[in-house]
């Protein structure tokens, strides 16, 4: 009892941010639309009380929104990753443990005071996050991870707890489990859900409850562990994210489905430049690279297919990078596939710390030198002016393969051209 | 697209500033200034104390010269810190980011433009004002205002 798990969440992340950046917008409703702008996948709580579902594809509401005079803005992931990363500092500043969960979610630790009480720190984080960032957060206590995410459930639901609730110190714990569906319950699948309704369970405290057996039974030792954790046994625990990222991916789907060699590659090249770019912002090095591509699941000649290509030494260099990926796409295509996605991962991901202690030493090439200083220069260039100012030969430049994001809002707290003005009138 | 011009090539982010190790270089007699070799001033460290609450605008207009602040200045704020009368802050104002200064007059809070004849805003009268964060810095280009 004496430590409490804690899960966090920012309430409508994505709409908060751009709330949180841009006055006009603030207090009204919004909605932002996925990748493409296919989707609606977050609202702000305005939109959420008109009543604007969420998921929605967004041309069958596009007049609905005008009509109600809704705002609609496409995602801004740059806004979205800088507050994010903000905001999980502060988080680690302030758990023992943290997990970070997703871009808005995250699992912590912390050990509970002598009253046993978190209600109070709880609130003053809430604050602090707020005064930080200005987005506001839910904090769900628990002993475990199941529970947590119940607590902030129950947290967001209800106002009076003004989004802290902690489970743990509840008399009338299953008062509140019972309120919880059972497809809610955190790890618990669609089919899983299925299967336990047919057996009459349908809240957490059911779940809770039934024979143990019957679970193992039938989805085993895993399924087993939510349940011991709705019991108060912490089964999983906190993962630390490791310092450095394993693999980089890089995959979009296309606004037309492609079925020529020639876009695949200027496809794959583009995602390629992008990862590799990413690759160097981390100073890291990869050592082997898998391109794939996909036609429609839904289609009737579903066809998927991947390569994987190893580099004899691990590189960042956007050359080498380039022609590998090239020789693999030759390997994942095949004719007459109406493509509509493709992607690159970068795997076994290393430091280049190493590798720029020995940046002189003999035997490195003239060349490697100069063309990891021109891979630097070119990111530069393009980080200063647009995406895209410089590239490698072969892609066309601007084409489709970048999502299109037409209702893009102009603020970005990473970039000094992008910052909103102050008025001074 | 055209690049700007080649000054603005030579901008390096702070974090990548580093003393060369002279120590590998082996001849003759060690530097004597090896010992005292600094990173240099970073920028960064010196203007952003917080760089998590620390956010940037850009200003528009003039009501705030007095202040030492001018049209097109970024403005550094850092939202950490709690407001008190004598600050020069960033309010939402009907649906914009005003830069004011907060006063405190007979228990009263406003926020006034550093101008004369400008309206100061009595803060419990304008119940929707918010104060979205306290400017610390205005960095100032000097060329490029001369004209």
């Amino acid at each position: 009892m004496s430590k409490a798990i804690i899960q966090i969440d920012g309430n409508n992340f994505y709409a908060s941010c751009e709330q949180m950046i841009d006055p006009s917008i603030k207090g009204k409703a919004l909605v932002i639309l996925s990748n493409n702008d296919g989707c609606i996948i977050a609202r702000s709580s305005e939109a959420r009380k008109i009543g604007i579902p969420m998921g929605e594809p967004y041309f069958k509401l596009e007049k609905k929104l005008k009509k109600l005079n809704i705002n609609v803005r496409s995602s801004n992931y740059e806004l979205y990753g800088d507050i994010s990363n903000r905001l999980m500092q502060i988080l680690r500043k302030n758990c023992e443990e943290l997990e970070i969960y997703s871009i808005d979610e995250a699992f912590g630790m912390i050990r509970r005071p002598k009253d046993k009480c978190l209600y109070k720190w709880s609130t003053s984080l809430r604050s602090l996050v707020y005064q930080n960032l200005g987005i506001a957060i839910s904090i769900g206590i628990g002993e475990t991870k199941v529970l947590s995410k119940i607590s902030n459930h129950i947290a967001k639901k209800t106002k009076e707890n003004s989004g802290v609730f902690d489970i743990g110190l509840i008399d009338n714990k299953d008062y509140y489990l019972r309120q919880i569906k059972v497809e809610k319950v955190w790890g618990v699948g669609k089919r899983m859900s299925g299967w336990l309704k047919d057996k009459g369970i349908n809240n957490a405290k059911e779940l809770r409850d039934m024979s143990s057996n019957q679970i193992i039974e039938k989805y085993g030792v895993v399924a087993l562990r939510i349940q011991d954790e709705l019991k108060g046994k912490l089964c999983i625990p906190i993962k630390e994210a490791s310092p450095t990222r394993k693999e980089i991916c890089v995959s979009r789907s296309f606004s037309y489905p492609i079925d020529s060699i020639e876009e695949l590659r200027e496809a794959i090249s583009k995602y390629i430049l992008i990862a590799s770019l990413k690759l160097r912002e981390y100073n890291q090095l990869s050592s082997a690279i898998t391109v794939f591509t996909t036609t429609n699941i839904r289609s009737k000649d579903y066809f998927k297919s991947k390569a994987t290509g190893k580099f004899n030494i691990a590189t960042s260099d956007s050359r080498i990078m380039l022609r590998k990926s090239l020789d693999l796409t030759e390997k994942i295509f095949k004719p007459y596939k109406k493509l509509i996605k493709a992607g690159v991962i970068l795997h076994k991901l290393q430091s280049n710390e190493y590798k720029q202690n020995l940046l002189f030493k003999e035997g490195d090439t003239k060349e490697g030198v100069y063309l990891e200083k021109l891979d630097k220069i070119i990111d530069r260039i393009n980080k200063k002016n647009k995406r895209d100012s410089l590239g490698w030969g072969l892609y066309t430049i601007g084409k489709d393969w970048i999502p299109s994001r037409k209702r893009v809002s102009f603020f970005k707290t990473t970039m000094i051209e992008h910052i909103p003005s102050v008025f001074a009138k | 697209m055209s690049l700007k011009n080649s000054s603005s090539e030579k901008e390096i982010p702070s974090a990548r500033l580093f003393p060369l190790a002279i120590e590998t270089i082996s001849a003759g007699f060690p530097s004597p200034a090896e010992d005292y070799i600094e990173l240099g001033i970073d920028l960064n460290k010196y203007l952003i104390k917080n760089p998590i609450s620390t956010f940037f605008l850009r200003v528009s207009g003039n009501s705030m010269n007095n202040a030492g602040i001018y049209n097109n200045d970024l403005l550094i704020i850092d939202r950490s810190i709690n407001p008190h009368p004598g600050h020069i802050v960033v309010a939402l104002l009907d649906g914009e980011f005003t830069l004011k200064r907060l006063v405190k007059k007979e228990n009263s809070y406003y926020l006034k433009a550093d101008k004369e004849n400008y309206p100061a805003i009595n803060l419990y009268e304008y119940i929707n004002v918010e104060i979205w964060g306290v400017a610390t810095y205005s960095i100032h280009d000097i060329q490029k205002s001369k004209s």
